[in-house]
């Protein structure tokens, strides 16, 4: 079992509207994987249908090996979910939520008293846990919605949009929980978000999702690249420049840039920054300032959809 | 960090169907003590009816041939339905609102037989209608209820509980279908209609026309007959008795089937 989480031409329509529309993923064991997308894009309505909570219209999927339609009592033991509106009672405290969720899966006693004490501490919440969950941040409900997902010790975790609404210091500690999680325990998570920089930090592939389609799928490094080479741009005396062009042009396509620069296409990336500098070097131009700009997802997402979600994710509320 | 898992068949009771059931209906009564304010409002309109009903209709038991000539005799058991019915209400009440916050989903991928959501709430709604029923039976005591036939008083109690349980079954079977809490206010209706389209108000003997004939067939009456019999001249008798438990068994059985094939394919 190579992929905890198989999804199969996955389809769900909501009367004439086709929500996700033949959605395929192979999500690997130990992976994080990262489902990209504007609001609207179908990302909930698939985190839904992998963890039973709602039907599907046509497809197929499993997780953990196990049929989502016809197995679905045994999916629900073996994955762990947050869901978009963390679905926590502002009225309970954390820990009462924590036992509800503990008996919920069938951990009971003085086991799950000691398993929520040690979740409370991984999330930071200790201090917080006999509060009522309605005097929580934002941050913090994420953090406690994290815990409850994780009572059981699942194989598969879903995260649907952990971060959105976090500020950036919230958001870190969300990213370094998912990560540390990964680590130790080897946990798959699947999380969807709409921020190109949490697709980017987090995880190891991606898919971009965009009405209902997946529009761009693998590693975010690899899927930058193949929208073109990053953009390296050199301060050098204007009266070298024609000289500098001249050697540049081996090492890719000349792009526009301010008058006291030159700028190049970088074919190969990165690795060959040296390579130029030496170059450059070696015919004695002098580089006084240096930036190279790779591609980022939003040019991958630009690309693949014709518009942008820079900005749009900051203002979106989902 | 792997679970061990029973693939073989569908291994439901391994989680535990009543410790969950027990957690649902914990959370819900945790709720209620922090909201002392839903018990309050179930609280006043039997305690509040129960008072007007003696003070007013004291007239109604010279009616000819009235069973009892204490009025708050006969009001009390209807009285304690009124508030077993709105207490039982309440199940569907809090479900609604866990839909409405998402929480519902948090219960329902559980990997349990999600029958223990159904069967805590039904309970933690019936915890209410206890606490109300033990108030309200206190002020119709002061009032000045007593019982005739004791043997009755039992009688009365299981036609509580199976009232609560009734209201708890209905609003779940509308909620689990329907899943938006705009459906709630229409909970009390169908309430409303079955507990006055009945001998709840007057013997159904001084009833005429379309109201009599409804009354006949709604099971309330019997449940009522069953009930009332602590407290009527006659006492108990098998005959008030039979049909009574006949609506609570029949009732509470398609109810309660209706309910758990609402949320059995409440996947949307
Ligand atoms: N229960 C539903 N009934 C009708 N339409 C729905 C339902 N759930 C989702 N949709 C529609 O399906 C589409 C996809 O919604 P979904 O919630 O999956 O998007 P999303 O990618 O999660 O967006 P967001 O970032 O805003 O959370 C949207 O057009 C939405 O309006
Ligand atoms: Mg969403």
């Amino acid at each position: 079992m190579d992929h905890p989480i198989v999804a199969e031409g996955l389809v769900r329509r909501f009367g004439d509207l086709v929500a996700v529309d033949g959605v395929d993923l192979h999500v690997a064991r130990g992976e994080i994987f990262g489902f990209l997308g504007p609001n609207g894009a179908g990302k909930s309505t698939t985190v839904r249908m992998l963890t039973t909570l709602l039907s599907l219209s046509a497809g197929s999927a499993t997780v953990a090996g196990y049929d989502v339609e016809r197995e679905p009592h045994i999916v629900r033991r073996v994955i762990g979910v947050a869901l978009q509106e963390a679905a926590i009672d502002p009225i309970m405290t954390g820990r009462e939520l924590l036992k509800l969720q503990s008996v919920l899966h069938g951990i009971k006693g003085r086991v799950a008293s000691d398993r929520g004490d040690e979740l409370l501490e991984r999330v930071g919440l200790t201090a917080a846990a006999d509060r009522r969950v309605g005097t929580y941040s934002g941050g913090m409900k994420r953090r406690l919605d994290l815990a409850l997902s994780l009572v059981h010790e699942p194989e598969v975790l879903f995260l649907d949009e952990p971060t959105t609404g976090l500020d950036p210091t919230s958001r870190q500690a969300l990213w370094e929980e998912v990560r540390r999680l990964n680590d130790e325990f080897g946990t798959t998570v699947l999380l969807t978000t709409q921020y190109l920089e949490e697709a980017d930090q987090l995880a190891g592939r991606i898919a971009i999702i965009d009405g209902g389609v997946i529009v761009r799928e693998g590693e975010p490094d690899q899927l930058k690249s193949e929208v073109g080479s990053p953009t390296l741009r050199l301060d050098i005396d204007p009266s070298r420049h024609d000289e500098a062009r001249a050697i540049l042009s081996q090492y890719g396509e000349s792009r526009p840039a301010r008058s006291e620069r030159v700028a190049i296409g970088l074919e190969g990336g990165a690795a060959r920054v040296a390579e130029v500098v030496r170059s450059l070097d070696e015919t004695s131009i002098e580089v006084t300032h240096m930036e190279l700009d790779a591609p980022s997802l939003d040019d991958v997402f630009a690309e693949a959809t014709g518009r942008r979600l820079e900005g749009a994710a900051e203002t979106g509320a989902g | 960090m792997t679970v061990t898992i029973d693939t073989s068949g569908r291994g439901d009771a391994a989680f535990g169907f009543w410790s969950s059931a027990r957690i649902v209906m914990w959370r819900g009564w945790v709720k209620t003590q922090r909201m002392p304010s839903i018990v309050v409002q179930s609280l006043f309109f039997p305690t509040f009816f129960l008072i007007v009903y003696s003070g007013l209709y004291d007239a109604v038991t010279d009616l000819p041939g009235f069973p009892t000539d204490d009025v708050t005799n006969w009001f009390l058991p209807f009285m304690l339905f009124q508030g077993a019915a709105f207490g039982g209400l309440g199940a569907g009440f809090g479900t609604a609102v866990d839909i409405d916050s998402g929480f519902f989903d948090r219960l329902l991928l559980m990997p349990g037989n999600r029958s223990a959501i159904m069967v805590g709430s039904v309970g933690y709604a019936l915890l209410r209608s206890l606490f109300v029923a033990v108030v309200v039976a206190g002020v119709g005591v002061a009032l000045g209820a007593s019982p005739t036939d004791w043997a009755g008083v039992p009688l009365l109690a299981l036609a509580v509980v199976a009232i609560s349980i009734m209201g708890s079954l209905y609003s779940l079977a509308l909620i689990y279908r329907v899943k938006d809490q705009r459906v709630a206010p229409l909970f009390p209706i169908g309430i409303f209609v079955l507990l006055f389209v009945s001998s709840a108000q007057v013997p159904l003997s001084v009833t005429t026309g379309w109201l009599n004939a409804a009354g006949r067939i709604n099971p309330v009456t019997n449940l009522l007959r069953l009930g009332r019999q602590a407290f009527l001249d006659t006492g108990v008798t098998w005959e008030d008795t039979w049909g009574g438990l006949v609506a609570i068994v029949v009732c509470t059985a398609l109810l309660g089937w209706w309910a758990e094939r609402g949320l059995r394919h409440y996947n949307p």
